[in-house]
């Protein structure tokens, strides 16, 4: 790809251009992997020899998971675009990636204490990796707050960028200490494939959800920017082509 | 012949948040003479001297300041701290501007401005009008090339009025300059001034533009302004002499966020029971909470008053960088509220059971731990500036980031302390390295 094209697409009309046309073939993706690896998990991969049929929460539990951090990443490199260039469409791709982040960051955690319960006898074990994805869920959810309290919408694409990037040096940080504290506390320490060897079938199905989950999340975020867009550039020429 | 302008402004544009109040703004000032705006309410006037009143660094391209030519702002806040003497307030606004105040300077200052006899008064206790005399007497000692006067008359009764015009002259007559904006005519209400007065720039019609006084006579002769001079010492000591005036100023609030911490550390054995095995075990976790707890209760308001009286817009206008002010907040609170919390706790420890090898480690951890803390949370409650509805919640967003040095604080009470103690030395310094460099950026767009 030429730089041009990358600069070309930092202009809000020709983002939501780009992105209108992108848009259905993501969703219509996503959807068809999705049903792919949903029924390639509940049919066709074999149960587990010490999981039983529950390990199948993985499924949709890995993918979350990643995408819970990935998404941050992604948020991280926008917020630093737009710390550079200041231009709109950064700082609303960096405020879509957010909420999915968020909700991505919640379902792992739900269908993770979901598959704890009966591999894990509990829900909810102080375990390295859950607290983690909770305090995680936290920077999501304090950087939304922070992302709806000031009025300015000008500042609060600076606001965020700086406290995304806070996050960003963060969250590595969270990550050691509580992989110290784990190790510290003795806490109980289960490894989540269980020990067990992974047939290709079940890898197959596997990339096939993360693949899905990917394209779903693009989608939404994608979709969320377009939006916040639009309504931000509602006095401009060129919104006024597209609400009519 | 014509001095060159100490001031230039080229086609600015002026807005109000989202409001365009002016499309392009020309015009220039030369030493020697003032420039009057006017307009009606909303106009622009007071953006307009804020705009030009930012630090070099971050001045829109428009405009063009002479090399050394240093701006004055005079505001509608005053940029002093109500609990602060007069005769300390005057001293630090001095010394801020680079200018000098040793006693006698001081002491005459006050004498020229009338508030001789309210030199051991606390701030708070002047009037309206003579917080005018004190900001009018700071300026003209500031040692500034170009004023910007935002209503010099508010409040200001006959005797101060005859001063300010006297004051002015001084100023213009060495070759210094002045934006006023007004609503009264300052070069019509003060005759002596007419001489001086570049034209009137009338803000708010459909072409703002400047309209020259027919009768100006060229300026005489005028000396080239005197160059800034440099501020004496690091400007990190002007902000930890001004926080140790301010802790002086009211010393009992230096105890609250200790004896917080006491009433909080001693409600855990209610919910805990008295098991002397547990409590001890607990101790680490128990102080190391309610520490925090008693830092996040202050942070809330760790800039809101430097805020509200204008002092860190006057930091900015004087040139002291934001990040040496942070810096030098976190090591003041690191000093009044760590110190005591620190050696407060060391006692209490005794009642939860804590081995005498560890009381001292203990102190020293937590006092690491409030510098660490107060550097977090001073991020979110520059924030919280923007956010006033909401400034409680927006501390709790700091909460995340105190989760490592919870772990490693308390994990220096078990086992081997060593590893944990270097880790909370290397994220005490961690913070205070990094935190004031953002936390100043986050207090310019809370400024702007």
């Amino acid at each position: 790809m030429q730089p041009q094209f990358i600069l070309r697409l930092s202009s809000p009309p020709v983002f939501f251009q780009m992105t209108g046309k992108a848009l259905p073939w993501l969703i219509g993706a996503s959807l068809i992997l999705g049903a792919i690896g949903l029924w390639s998990a509940l049919f066709v991969t074999p149960t587990d020899a010490q999981q039983g049929e529950v390990y199948r929460v993985l499924y949709v539990h890995v993918p979350t998971a990643w995408m819970s951090m990935l998404l941050y990443v992604v948020a991280s490199l926008y917020a630093g675009l737009h710390l550079v260039f200041r231009t709109s469409v950064s700082a609303v791709m960096m405020r879509a990636m957010l909420p999915t982040g968020a909700w991505m960051t919640l379902l792992a955690l739900v269908t993770g204490s979901l598959w704890g319960k009966p591999t894990w006898g509990t829900y909810w074990i102080w375990d390295a990796r859950l607290t983690f994805e909770l305090l995680l869920l936290f920077i999501y959810l304090g950087l939304i707050a922070v992302a709806s309290l000031i009025d300015d919408e000008r500042k609060t694409d600076q606001l965020l960028s700086v406290f995304t990037l806070v996050g960003l040096v963060n969250i590595p940080l969270i990550y050691f200490s509580v992989v110290f504290w784990n190790t510290l506390h003795q806490g109980a320490s289960l490894s989540m494939s269980g020990g067990s060897k992974m047939a290709p079938i079940m890898k197959a199905t596997l990339f096939v959800c993360v693949l899905a989950m990917w394209l779903g999340c693009a989608a939404l975020a994608m979709a969320r920017a377009r939006w916040q867009l639009v309504d931000r550039e509602r006095d401009s020429a060129w919104t006024g082509s597209v609400l009519a | 012949m014509t001095a060159a302008p100490l001031i230039e402004v080229q086609s600015l544009p002026l807005s109000r948040g989202k409001r365009t109040l002016a499309k392009a703004l020309s015009f220039k000032v030369a030493g020697g003479s003032f420039l009057e705006l006017q307009g009606p309410n909303g106009s622009g006037k007071t953006s307009l001297l804020r705009t030009l009143a930012r630090p070099t660094t971050r001045l829109e391209p428009q405009i063009q300041r002479l090399e050394g030519a240093d701006v004055f702002l005079l505001g509608q806040s005053s940029g002093f701290r109500p609990e602060l003497e007069v005769r300390a307030q005057l001293a630090l606004s001095l010394t801020l501007y680079g200018a000098k105040a040793d006693p006698n300077r001081v002491q005459s200052l006050l004498e020229q401005f009338g508030l001789v006899r309210h030199a051991t008064y606390r701030v708070r206790q002047l009037s309206q009008g003579q917080v005018r005399r004190l900001m009018l007497a700071v300026m003209a000692a500031s040692g500034r090339t170009v004023w910007l006067i935002d209503e010099p008359l508010n409040a200001l009764d006959l005797n101060a009025i005859a001063l300010f015009e006297e004051t002015l002259k001084g100023h213009l007559s060495g070759g210094g300059s002045a934006i006023i904006a007004t609503h009264r005519s300052i070069h019509q209400a003060m005759p002596a001034l007419t001489a001086y007065c570049a034209g009137v720039f009338a803000l708010g019609g459909p072409n703002p533009h400047l309209e020259p006084l027919a009768s100006l006579p060229t300026p005489s002769n005028h000396t080239n302004p005197a160059p800034a001079r440099g501020r004496a010492g690091h400007p990190l000591f002007w902000v930890l002499r001004r926080e140790r005036l301010l802790a002086m100023a009211r010393p009992q609030d230096l105890a609250w966020p200790s004896v917080f911490h006491w009433m909080v550390v001693t409600l855990f054995p209610f919910g805990l029971g008295s098991d002397p095995e547990l409590l001890a075990r607990a101790a680490g976790g128990v102080f190391w909470i309610s520490a925090l707890l008693a830092v996040l209760i202050g942070a809330t308001r760790f800039f809101e008053a430097d805020f509200e009286h204008g002092v860190l817009s006057d930091c900015q206008t004087a040139g002291l960088s934001l990040t040496w002010l942070v810096t030098g907040k976190i090591i003041a609170a690191s000093v009044f509220i760590g110190v005591p919390l620190a050696l407060s706790s060391i006692p209490l420890a005794l009642l939860f059971g804590v081995p005498g090898h560890l009381l001292l480690v203990l102190g020293g951890s937590l006092w690491l731990g409030v510098l660490s803390l107060v550097a977090g949370s001073c991020l979110f409650s520059a924030l919280g500036l923007m956010a006033r509805q909401a400034q409680v919640v927006i501390c709790l967003l700091a909460i995340p980031i105190f989760v490592p040095l919870l772990i490693f604080g308390t994990a220096v009470l078990e086992g081997d302390m060593t590893a944990p103690l270097l880790t909370l030395i290397s994220l005490a310094a961690l913070f205070l390295l990094t935190v004031p460099a953002v936390t100043a950026r986050v207090l310019d767009l809370a400024l702007e």
